[in-house]
């Protein structure tokens, strides 16, 4: 008898079964680490949307704290977006380009003055009153290599300001009597005591020298002017820097520039001190005067801003949209004119994932 | 009889393989073991941060949208926001170390304690004209009264896991701004 002994059946995987393992785990360890990516993915969405939720809150809070309108007083403003300059201003290109106001009740002896002028422009005569050759009865300013004198004509006044290159300056010049002060865009510079002798009967010249010189001619532009027979206060200097509503006393000519075309500059304030251009040229001025968010004033201006890269929160950006929409269509229809009711549709892009995107409706509610 | 020796013992072969799928194995399992708890804790620590910087941010800012008037902001400093008239009431803080406390009657309850101190946290004040006010070292009567806009900013961490919060927060019962246009003019 032949006996085989087999004291264990225990016997070696087979290559299938082994195989059959390797694959499980490998699959098994593919879906924990599909996992442990989706885990992070959430994390990373997460992290976003509250970041995204941040920016947009920002822009909330910042639009709701600006006024329905720029217009608190009949119609609301039809124009959407950041404001603009007004449509011209002129140039002067030196020789011979002037414009004259004739008149003989103009700024007189040490009376108080302010002049308020947009320029910008390396050198000559941007106002001039007075007479140009007898001392002291002379009242410029003029642009040195653009810097700023106030010229008395034998008692000038080198202010320490230079006109910034390639934007039009609001520069105002106040007299009281015994103080003569210059403002820059809308900040005092400086002030010194002067005394003058103004002479009252010659013309007021706009980029020129006084009429009875043939020099210093203004090369740059020129816009807005307006000559008051007061010191004007910062309130009001910084009013008009903001081209804010103002009712100004005492003004002598108010020139806004907006004709365009002509050889005639209106004196606004209706004293009739209208002026005759000659040389200098109607330009274009689309420069904006709302050129940053804490410029903004009011809802609409917020039309078309766009950040391509939130400080702070790199791969998230803005956009902003305004349209004018009324109660009767529920706010979906897009007016031509202004209503009621703005709608702003404010988007935080996101570039790596969904956009966050969100809709407010303003009313001018009391106004 | 045939007695066959089965009590023998692995071979060099056999050992070695058994090693090396050992080794496989261990290895594989702290490589799972590591990114399992790192995931884990980042992801614990990415959460709890994101709840910090969602809570705080929601309670400083109700707490603002809700000033009643502008007076209640006297003598706030770019470190502490006075949102009560009583200047015993209400104030939010941000403390040195890493605290942000709401300070009242006397007592102060933490918000959150996860403000990296590494980065400054502060207010800021807008004035009329949205341009931010300087302060000599806090809010004076008309400074406060000036104010239309209010900026929180500041950066929450929680182990290696930072959030930047900057934020306006515009104070619901203050008058709009009274800045006008050049279209008045």
């Amino acid at each position: 008898m032949h006996f085989k002994l087999k004291l264990s059946s225990a016997k070696g995987f087979s290559f299938i079964e082994l195989l059959l393992v390797v694959i499980l785990v490998s699959m098994a360890f593919i879906i924990f680490l599909g996992a442990l990516s989706s885990n992070k993915q959430v994390n990373a969405r997460i992290r976003t949307k509250t970041a995204q939720a941040i920016v947009l809150n920002d822009l909330q809070e910042q639009i709701r704290s600006r006024r329905f309108d720029e217009i608190t007083s009949g119609s609301f403003s039809n124009t959407l977006g950041p404001d603009q300059m007004d449509g011209s201003m002129l140039n002067f290109s030196g020789g011979n380009h002037e414009v004259k106001v004739t008149g003989s009740n103009f700024i007189s002896g040490n009376e108080a003055r302010s002049i308020s002028v947009w320029a910008d422009g390396s050198s000559g005569n941007v106002i001039s009153l007075g007479h140009g050759s007898n001392n002291n009865q002379r009242f410029s300013i003029l642009i040195s290599s653009r810097k700023v004198l106030i010229i008395g004509q034998g008692n000038d006044w080198h202010v320490n300001y230079w006109l910034i290159e390639n934007q039009m300056n609001h520069i105002v010049v106040t007299h009281d009597g015994s103080t003569v002060k210059l403002y820059a865009n809308g900040v005092l510079q400086q002030s010194t005591s002067k005394s003058y002798n103004t002479n009252a009967s010659m013309p007021i010249m706009i980029g020129a020298n006084c009429d009875n010189r043939s020099d210093e001619w203004f090369n740059g532009t020129i816009d807005d002017v307006v000559i008051t027979r007061d010191a004007l206060t910062a309130d009001e200097v910084l009013a008009l820097y903001n081209q804010t509503a103002i009712n100004l006393d005492n003004v002598v000519a108010m020139y806004d520039f907006n004709e365009g075309s002509g050889s005639v500059l209106n004196d606004v304030s209706g004293n009739g001190n209208n002026g005759s251009i000659t040389g200098a040229v109607w330009v274009s001025n689309n420069s904006f005067i709302e050129n940053s968010i804490s410029d903004f004033n009011d809802i609409d201006d917020f039309n078309g801003y766009n950040v391509s890269e939130v400080d702070g929160y790199p791969g998230l950006s803005i956009s902003v949209q305004v349209d004018y929409v009324d109660l009767s269509s529920k706010f979906r229809s897009v007016l031509s004119s202004s209503t009621n009711y703005k709608r702003v549709i404010l988007q935080v892009g996101n570039e790596a994932g969904d956009d966050l995107i969100d809709t407010l409706i303003i009313s001018s509610g009391l106004r | 009889m045939v007695f066959k020796n089965l009590n023998k013992g692995f071979s060099m072969i056999e050992m070695l393989i058994s090693i090396v799928i050992i080794g496989l194995v261990s290895g594989l399992s702290v490589i799972i073991f590591s990114e399992a708890s790192e995931s884990y804790f980042s992801g614990t620590s990415s959460k709890k941060l994101m709840d910090e910087v969602r809570l705080s941010f929601w309670r400083i800012t109700q707490e603002v949208r809700g000033i009643e008037s502008n007076n209640n902001l006297l003598s706030s400093t770019v470190s502490k926001l006075h949102t009560d008239s009583d200047q015993n009431g209400l104030s939010i803080e941000f403390v040195s170390d890493g605290n942000i406390v709401f300070n009242k009657d006397g007592g102060a309850n933490i918000l959150t304690d996860k403000v990296d101190p590494s980065v400054t946290s502060s207010f800021s004040y807008l004035n009329d004209s949205y341009s931010s006010i300087n302060l000599s070292g806090s809010l004076t009567a008309d400074q406060a009264n000036s104010t239309s806009l209010i900026k929180v900013q500041m950066q929450l961490k929680d182990f290696q896991k930072m959030m930047p919060v900057s934020s306006h927060i515009y104070p619901r019962n203050f008058r709009y701004g009274n800045k006008m246009s050049y279209h008045e003019y």
